[in-house]
C-alpha cells in the first residue's frame, strides 16, 4: 500500500468513526424516546380543532407505548406548545421544539398559518405535518420534501361532494364560500369545478366572513333561487347560524356540507340537518371497525364520546408517524421523511392510510371519504356512502 | 439659526443614546442568548420599528390609529412580490402581471417599492383621515386595516388571496433590523423635534389653541401620517423577509392589538414606544412560558392557555386608568437623562433644560 492509499484509508476510517455516533444515535434503541413536537393552537381560533386532535394523539401514543413503543423499543413523547394561530409565533415555537430535541414536527390545523413553522422544520431536516390543514399545495411549499398533510385536502373533498351531488341528480347548485381562509374557499371552488365538469350548473355564489352571525340575505337569495342543492363551505358556529336562517325561511332545498362540521355541536343547528349531508372520514363505523375500537378507547380514557372527528385524525397522525419511524428503522429526519412517503395501508381510526403513490400529490395521504347524514334524535352521523372521488382539480 | 441647530442636534443625541442601549441589548443576546432568544430579539426589533412607525403619528398628534398594520401589510406584500423566486410565483400567482412574475429584485429596492406603495396610499387617504380625531379616527383607521385585509384576501391573482404567499427570500437579519431601526429612529426623532412635530405636539391637548398660535394642525398631521405609514411599511417588509411566508390574516386584529398596546403602555414619545415594545415583548415571552404550566411552592398550574392575552388586555386597562399618558409620558430618554442630571446638580447655572426649549420655540407646547 503506497502512502496515498494509506492516507485515503486513514481518512475513510476517520470519517467512518466520526459518522458512527450519528448513525448510532438515529437507530431505534430500546429505552430511547421519539419526540413529537407540536406547535399547536391552545388559545386562539384553531384550538377548537387542535384540542380534540390532542386527545386522539394521546390515545395512539398510550396504545403504542403500552406495547413498548415504536417497534417495541422507542417510546413516543408529545411536546405540545401554544402558537396562538400566529404564523410568526408558530415559527418561534417550532424553533423552540427543535432546540428541545423534537424528532418530528406537527403544526396547527391550517396549512397557511403553519407554513413559516413548517419551513423552519424543513431547514432543520425534520419532517413536518399539519395536524389537519387541508391545502393540497401545502407540502410542495415546504422545501426538501419534508412537508406532509394528515388529510387528503380540500380539492378531493370538494370533488367528492360534487360527485355525490351529481349522483343524487342535482343539476343546479348555489355555493357559500369565504375568502377568510384557504379551506373555506378552495374547497368550494373545487366543488364548483368538478360539479361543472359533471354537467352541473352553479346558479349562484355567495361569500361570508368567518364569524358572521347573520345569513339572512344570503339564505333568502338561496332559498328563492332555482338551485336544487345548496353547498356550504362553513363550519360551526357559522354553519349553525346559516342553517338557522335557512330554517326561518322554510328552506326545503337539500344542503351539502364539509368535514369541518363533523362535531357534536352541529346537532344544535336544528331542522335543516334533516335535509343535509356532509363529507367526512371514518366511513366504516360498524361494530368491530377501527373507528369503533378507537371510540371505545376514547370513552375508557376520557369518560365521554369523542367531541369531534378530529380526535380520530389525531390518532391517524400518530400511527402514520410511528409506522414511518418503524419502517425507517431510524429516527433521522430524512429517513423518516422517505419512509412516510412510502407508508401504505396503515390502519388508522378513520380507515386505511396511504402516502405511497398518492393520486393527490406527494405528502398527501389517500383516505376514503364518508358521506354522512344526521340522526338528530340520537345525535349520530349515519354513513350513506364511502369512497374517493374519481377525478379532482389539480393542485395549484 | 442657533435654535434650529439645537433641535436637530437634540434629536441626534437622543437617537444616539437609544441606539447605544439597544445595541448593547442586541450584543448581549447575540453573544449569550440561544437561537430562540435571537429569534425573539429579531421579532422585537421588527415590532419596535412598527411601534415607532405608529408613534410618529400617534405620539405627536394624540390620535390613535388602528390602521397602521394595514401599511405593514402593504410593505410586506410590496416587497415580497418583487423579491420572490419567479419560478415559485409562476406556480402560486400565474395570472399576475408580467412585471411582478419576472421580477427578482434585491431587498432594498423591493422594500422601497413596498414603502412607496404604503406612502402613496397614505397620501391619498390621509387628506381625509387627518381631519378626524377621537373615536371617528379610531373607527376610520380600523376600517382601513379591514379594507387592506379584504383587498389582499380577494386579490388572488396578485397575493394568492387568503392562502400563504411563500418563497420570500430570507433577507431579514439582525443587521438589517438594526440598520432600519437606526434610520427610522433618527427620522422619527427629527420629525418629532422639528417645528412641524413640536407644533403638532402642542395640538394634542388643545388643537384650537395650537391653531391660534399659528400651528397648521391639518398639514402637520398629514406629514406625520405619511411618514408613519412609510416607517410601518419598512416593518412589514422586514416581517415578510423574516417569516418567509405571509398571508393577509397575519396583518389583522392580533398584530394591531399588539402594536397599539406597545404604544399605549409605553407613552407618547419615541422612547415610550421603545419602552412599551420592550416591556410587552418581555412580558409576553414570560407569560407564554408560564402558559405551559408552572409551580410556585404549594401552588401549581398545569396549563393556562390565553394567559398572555388576558394579562396584556389588563395591562392596557390598567395603563389607561392609572397612567393614561403611558409609562414614559411625553419624555424622551435625553429629557429624562437631563432631568436626572439636573436633580443631581440643582440650579447649576440656571440654563434651560433641553425640553424647556420647547416652550421657548412654541409657548403652546
Amino acid at each position: 500500500m503506497n502512502i496515498r492509499m494509506k492516507r485515503i484509508a486513514l481518512m475513510t476510517a476517520a470519517a467512518a468513526l466520526m459518522l458512527w455516533p450519528l448513525g448510532a444515535a438515529a437507530e431505534l434503541k430500546p429505552g430511547t424516546v421519539y419526540k413529537i413536537g407540536w406547535a399547536s393552537d391552545k388559545s386562539n381560533y384553531l384550538s377548537f380543532v387542535d384540542e380534540p386532535l390532542a386527545k386522539g394523539m394521546e390515545i395512539a401514543i398510550e396504545e403504542i407505548n403500552a406495547k413498548g413503543g415504536i417497534a417495541g423499543k422507542v417510546k413516543i413523547e408529545l411536546d405540545r406548545r401554544d402558537m396562538k394561530s400566529d404564523p410568526m409565533l408558530g415559527a418561534t415555537v417550532v424553533q423552540e421544539l427543535i432546540a428541545a430535541g423534537a424528532n418530528f414536527i406537527v403544526t396547527t390545523c391550517d396549512t397557511d398559518v403553519s407554513l413559516p413553522g413548517a419551513q423552519m422544520a424543513a431547514k432543520a431536516s425534520l419532517p413536518v405535518i399539519s395536524s389537519c390543514g387541508a391545502d393540497a399545495a401545502g407540502p410542495s411549499q415546504v422545501p426538501g420534501g419534508f412537508g406532509f398533510l394528515n388529510v387528503p385536502g380540500t380539492l378531493t373533498q370538494g370533488a367528492m361532494l360534487a360527485e355525490y351531488a351529481a349522483k343524487k341528480g342535482y343539476k343546479k347548485a348555489f355555493t357559500l364560500k369565504s375568502k377568510s381562509e384557504g379551506y373555506t374557499h378552495t374547497l368550494g371552488v373545487a366543488f364548483e369545478e368538478r360539479f361543472r365538469e359533471l354537467g352541473g350548473e352553479i346558479v349562484g355564489e355567495a361569500y361570508y366572513t368567518l364569524g358572521d352571525s347573520s345569513y339572512r340575505v344570503t339564505a333568502t337569495k338561496m332559498a328563492s333561487s332555482d338551485a336544487d342543492v345548496i353547498m356550504t363551505n362553513t363550519f360551526p358556529p357559522d354553519t349553525t347560524a346559516f342553517l338557522k336562517d335557512l330554517e326561518r325561511l322554510g328552506n326545503t332545498k337539500p344542503i351539502i356540507m364539509v368535514d369541518g362540521n363533523d362535531t357534536p355541536v352541529i346537532f344544535d343547528a336544528g331542522g335543516q340537518l334533516d335535509i343535509s349531508a356532509m363529507t367526512t372520514y371514518g366511513g366504516n363505523r360498524t361494530p368491530g371497525s377501527a373507528f369503533e375500537t378507537f371510540e371505545k378507547e376514547y370513552r375508557a380514557k376520557f369518560g365521554a364520546d369523542p367531541e369531534s372527528l378530529q380526535t380520530a385524525l389525531g390518532y391517524d397522525l400518530v400511527v402514520s408517524v410511528a409506522a414511518a419511524v418503524e419502517a425507517a428503522g431510524s429516527t433521522e429526519g430524512a429517513a423518516v421523511r422517505d419512509a412516510l412517503d412510502n407508508v401504505e395501508n396503515v390502519a388508522g381510526a378513520t380507515g386505511l392510510i396511504s402516502y405511497k403513490n398518492s393520486p393527490i400529490g406527494r405528502g398527501i395521504p389517500k383516505k376514503d371519504y364518508a358521506v354522512v347524514t344526521f340522526d338528530r334524535a340520537n345525535r349520530k352521523f349515519v354513513v350513506v356512502e364511502v369512497g374517493f372521488p374519481q377525478k379532482f382539480p389539480p393542485v395549484k | 439659526m442657533a435654535m434650529s441647530q439645537k433641535w436637530w442636534l437634540r434629536a441626534l443625541i437622543g437617537s444616539a443614546q437609544i441606539l447605544v442601549l439597544v445595541s448593547l441589548l442586541v450584543a448581549a443576546v447575540s453573544l449569550l442568548g440561544s437561537s430562540t432568544d435571537q429569534r425573539i430579539l429579531t421579532v422585537f426589533l421588527i415590532n419596535l420599528i412598527a411601534a415607532i412607525g405608529l408613534q410618529i403619528y400617534t405620539g405627536t398628534s394624540g390620535i390613535i390609529s388602528f390602521g397602521h398594520v394595514g401599511f405593514m401589510a402593504l410593505g410586506a406584500y410590496g416587497s415580497a412580490l418583487f423579491t420572490a423566486d419567479p419560478a415559485i410565483k409562476a406556480m402560486g400567482i400565474p395570472n399576475a402581471p408580467d412585471f411582478i412574475l419576472t421580477s427578482a429584485m434585491g431587498f432594498l429596492p423591493a422594500m422601497l417599492i413596498g414603502v412607496g406603495v404604503a406612502a402613496m396610499v397614505a397620501a391619498v387617504i390621509g387628506r381625509v383621515f387627518v381631519r378626524l380625531g377621537g373615536s371617528a379616527a379610531a373607527v376610520a383607521t380600523l376600517g382601513f386595516m379591514v379594507m387592506v385585509f379584504t383587498v389582499l384576501s380577494n386579490a388572488e391573482e396578485w397575493t394568492r388571496g387568503a392562502k400563504a404567499f411563500s418563497g420570500i427570500p430570507a433577507y431579514t437579519t439582525m443587521g438589517w433590523c438594526m440598520g432600519a431601526f437606526a434610520v427610522i429612529l433618527v427620522i422619527a426623532r427629527l420629525l418629532r423635534e422639528s417645528d412641524t412635530g413640536l407644533g403638532l405636539r402642542s395640538s394634542r391637548d388643545d388643537a384650537i389653541a395650537a391653531q391660534a398660535s399659528g400651528v397648521d394642525v391639518v398639514n402637520s398631521r398629514y406629514v406625520m401620517w405619511v411618514a408613519s405609514a412609510a416607517c410601518s411599511a419598512v416593518a412589514g417588509a422586514l416581517y415578510a423577509h423574516y417569516i418567509g411566508a405571509i398571508l393577509p390574516k397575519a396583518f389583522h386584529f392580533e398584530l394591531t392589538f399588539l402594536v397599539v398596546t406597545m404604544v399605549i403602555v409605553g407613552g407618547q414619545s419615541i422612547t415610550g414606544a421603545i419602552v412599551g415594545t420592550l416591556l410587552i415583548t418581555i412580558l409576553a415571552e414570560a407569560l407564554r412560558r408560564l402558559e405551559n404550566g408552572f409551580s410556585l411552592g404549594s401552588f401549581s398550574l398545569s396549563e393556562a392557555p390565553g394567559l398572555t392575552t388576558a394579562v396584556l388586555a389588563l395591562l392596557i386597562v390598567f395603563t389607561l386608568t392609572m397612567r393614561p399618558q403611558g409609562l414614559v409620558g411625553r419624555w424622551e430618554l435625553d429629557d429624562l437623562t437631563a432631568r436626572w442630571l439636573a436633580k443631581r446638580r440643582p440650579a447649576a447655572n440656571g440654563t434651560a433644560l433641553p425640553f424647556e426649549k420647547d416652550r421657548e420655540r412654541n409657548p403652546a407646547a
